[in-house]
């Protein structure tokens, strides 16, 4: 979990100088490299910038089978023969920088490889749609970016196992890290159907200035109660900017808060659904308090993904929950936004606050997936080898809002709170969150039930249309059902 | 020859001219291959999607998984599915509504251009202005113009008066839907003030004329005059924007996605919701739910065309 900045410095200054000693005491560089691929490590050990050509054969992770070496020969020659390019969705985020890093590599892995390749750049928010639309017509691309939710539903129809070359990254760079090691547990029903490379999850971020303006606290709200009630009191300057409608934003928040008053949508066994319970009644009954306290923007009902992002930036809003998008904007300015290096130094992140019951910190996972229907499953794999080696995903994590998926990479500066408090945030979650998916069974009937905004839905009929907490929770609970049974049929 | 086969009996006649026509008659066949790159794109880009959406309606098609026949379970399902039912009461209050306001804003504004004034030209293009605007252009314009926290229109009604504090329009049950229909009326009514204002130029001058001699005044003369003369023109305009409305998509979910809630959801937006939850097949069959009232729609207005001819 991430967290406080200043709490974070009194742990480093202590981490760097235990290191610092002991480097001393080994009287040479090996304890701080050992120490660093375990840690944070005050300064960055590796080259910055990736080769522009791709050094493949001299990968630590290069050396293939022959059988394998054969079948990517006939793949190339076969690409090269139906003159069409090899196609990979690259999943387009707030950076900039990172999307061209991406494609960049792509094109770069192309050229090394003698083939023609397109990295088409696919807006997450609508990764969805299109792959739906892909899978319907047949024109699904060769690899591409997956979040773990959507990749549940594609399942193993859709999707190649590539369990052996995640097995082989693993190995190589030392290991998943918590919570990308999730997607590699026997029991997770996609296991192998895509090779973790980024975490993300969500941080507060809040306006200290303003905080402190209107009189509230400034520390980090560790409950939810604690910062709802700093957002009434910064009403006039915006408040809570926390979504209310059908999109992934609210979704996501309202998951935290929902688990925080330990709600779960089903047993453990993952097949029957517990919506109708007292942690649901006390969680709407906490939405709806501050709902109708005034605490929530009056847009937050009819809101996109970036409309939090854009509130938070233009300086109307107080808090907001983001995966480091706005702070990235923030320091290196966008195509709609300047930089602003002054609301970057008066914004303070911490992790999600707690609920009653328990606090969370939940983490997603991205992926990189194989299409079943790839002619060329072997230079599917080699190219996501290539993005996974260290010099290359080093760059894109510093511009992208990733934690860590390997240990491996754990090495890289900017991990360092002290040095990026959001890439510091994210290291945090990526070593240490929960998964998204906590406490429930993280199988398809989950990710649709999330997909479908259904608990965005029942908030909504509670707030909006005024529909008592018992029928809205005995309609949620109907169709969580019905998904559940739809998925375990 | 074919000058005596003219000339002879009927029977002879049309007995010759289906042999001209047959589907082996050379010219017929040089038809028929001239027709051929039309035929290929209606199959490919029409019947074949229409085929496969109407074969996802009928099968249990999801994602992950293989698609079973189920014939029109996704249908029955859909008639007990309470958000389906709120999307169509939705869908037939927003395009009845919307197509009210297109007919009563582009029939007086097309009155007003055909009026003598003063630099017609220019108010002619500036009614066209919001229809030449990109859809997302003037659907996000107007998001903004509501918009409780930054937009223009609060800041007017405070400044007058009229109200104390904001409100949300796109966020609020109440004021969603007319807040939706009132920003399609404003991009769609200038293609119908500009066809029915070409219909008005087409109708003779004298007519009017001969009316106003035989004292007949402004609204009687629009009544008996202007109406008949345009109720072609009318009808096309209310089938082909009909359909459009019925279709409409980026109006609503630019604006406010269907929220609040279920307010403004309506049928394709449904359908869409049903397609980035993976539910492939049902979504395909609500989104056929509304090609049968299209098309009893569009038989009616077709019928009512012909008798006018």
């Amino acid at each position: 979990m991430a967290k406080e900045k200043g709490s974070f410095l009194r742990i480093n200054k202590k981490l760097i100088a235990v290191v610092a000693a002991l480097g001393l005491l080994m009287g040479g560089t090996s304890a701080l490299s050992a120490s660093a691929a375990e840690k944070k490590p005050a300064k960055k050990t590796t080259t910055k910038k990736p080769a522009a050509k791709p050094s493949v054969a001299a990968s630590p992770a290069a050396p293939v089978k022959t059988a394998q070496q054969i079948a990517m020969e006939k793949e190339i020659a076969a690409l090269k023969a139906s003159g069409k390019p090899f196609q990979y969705w690259v999943g387009l985020i707030f950076s900039d920088i990172a999307n061209s890093a991406a494609t960049g590599q792509i094109l770069a892995w192309g050229k090394s490889r003698g083939i023609k390749v397109e990295p088409v750049l696919v807006n997450q928010n609508n990764l969805a749609a299109n792959v739906t639309a892909a899978v319907a017509a047949g024109t699904m691309p060769d690899a591409l970016d997956i979040s773990d939710t959507l990749m549940l539903q594609l399942g193993s129809k859709n999707l190649l196992n590539v369990q052996a070359l995640s097995n082989e990254l693993a190995r190589v760079y030392g290991g998943w890290n918590q919570a990308a090691a999730n997607f590699d547990k026997a029991d997770y029903a996609g296991k192998g159907l895509g090779v973790p490379y980024g975490i993300s999850g969500n941080l507060i971020n809040r306006r200290l200035d303003l905080l402190k303006e209107a009189g509230a606290k400034t520390t980090a709200p560790k409950t939810w109660e604690e910062l709802m009630d700093s957002a009434t009191k910064t009403m006039k300057v915006g408040g809570a900017g926390f979504a209310l409608g059908n999109v992934g934003d609210a979704e996501s928040v309202f998951r935290a808060q929902f688990v925080g008053y330990g709600g779960r949508y089903a047993d453990d066994a993952g097949k029957k659904c517990t919506i109708d319970s007292k942690a649901t009644r006390d969680f709407l009954g906490f939405v709806k308090k501050w709902y109708d306290k005034g605490a929530y923007s009056p847009s937050a009902v009819t809101t996109d993904g970036g409309w939090d992002n854009n509130l938070y930036l233009g300086g109307k809003t107080v808090f907001i929950a983001n995966p480091g998008s706005v702070y990235t904007t923030m320091v290196n300015g966008s195509a709609a936004w300047p930089k602003n290096p002054t609301l970057a130094k008066n914004t303070g992140f911490s992790a999600l606050p707690g609920g009653p019951v328990t606090r969370v910190a939940p983490s997603n996972g991205w992926l990189r997936a194989v299409s079943a229907t790839t002619k060329y499953p072997e230079l599917a794999q080699d190219l996501i080898r290539y993005l996974m080696k260290p010099e290359n995903i080093d760059v894109y994590y510093e511009w992208a809002i990733y934690g860590p998926a390997l240990k491996g990479y754990n090495k890289f500066e900017y991990w360092d709170e002290n040095v990026d408090p959001v890439h510091g945030g994210l290291f945090d979650l990526a070593t240490a969150g929960t998964s998204s998916s906590f406490p429930d069974v993280n199988n398809a009937a989950y990710a649709q039930f999330g997909t479908e905004f259904q608990l965005s839905k029942m908030v909504q009929r509670h707030l909006l249309d005024g529909d008592s907490a018992d029928k809205t929770i005995a309609e949620a609970q109907a169709a969580c059902q019905k998904i559940y049974d739809a998925n375990n049929k | 020859m074919a000058t005596v086969s003219e000339t002879s009996t009927p029977a002879v006649k049309v007995k010759k001219s289906r042999r001209r026509g047959g589907i082996f008659d050379p010219t017929s066949i040089l038809g028929y291959f001239m027709m051929l790159p039309a035929m290929v794109v209606l199959i490919l880009f029409f019947a074949y999607p229409l085929g496969f959406e109407i074969y996802s309606s009928l099968t249990d098609m999801t994602l992950g998984n293989d698609a079973k026949f189920i014939g029109f379970d996704n249908y029955g399902s859909l008639l007990a599915d309470p958000e389906f039912l709120t999307a169509a009461k939705n869908s037939f209050v927003y395009v009845t509504a919307v197509q009210l306001g297109k007919f009563v804003l582009g029939l007086g504004i097309a009155i007003l251009l055909h009026q003598k004034l003063v630099a017609r030209g220019f108010w002619r293009a500036v009614v066209l202005v919001p229809y030449a605007m990109p859809g997302f252009v003037a659907y996000l314009v107007w998001k903004l113009f509501y918009n409780p926290d930054v937009g223009s229109l609060n800041i007017i009604l405070t400044k007058i008066g009229l109200i104390d504090a904001p409100i949300a329009f796109l966020g609020d049950r109440d004021w969603a839907m007319p807040a939706v229909i009132f920003a399609t009326i404003w991009r769609g009514f200038p293609f119908w003030a500009i066809m029915f204002l070409a219909a008005l130029q087409a109708v003779p001058k004298e007519l009017y004329e001969a009316a106003a001699v035989d004292g007949a005044n402004a609204w009687q003369r629009f009544k008996n005059i202007s109406l008949p003369g345009i109720r072609p023109v009318v009808l096309v305009v209310f089938l082909i924007s009909t359909i459009n409305t019925i279709n409409s998509f980026e109006a609503i979910w630019l604006t406010t996605a269907g929220g609040p809630s279920d307010a403004t959801v309506i049928l394709p937006i449904f359908a869409y919701r049903g397609l980035t939850s993976f539910n492939i097949g049902q979504s395909a069959a609500a989104a056929l739910s509304l090609v049968p009232v299209a098309l009893i729609f569009t038989y009616f207005i077709l019928k009512r065309m012909k008798k006018d001819q």
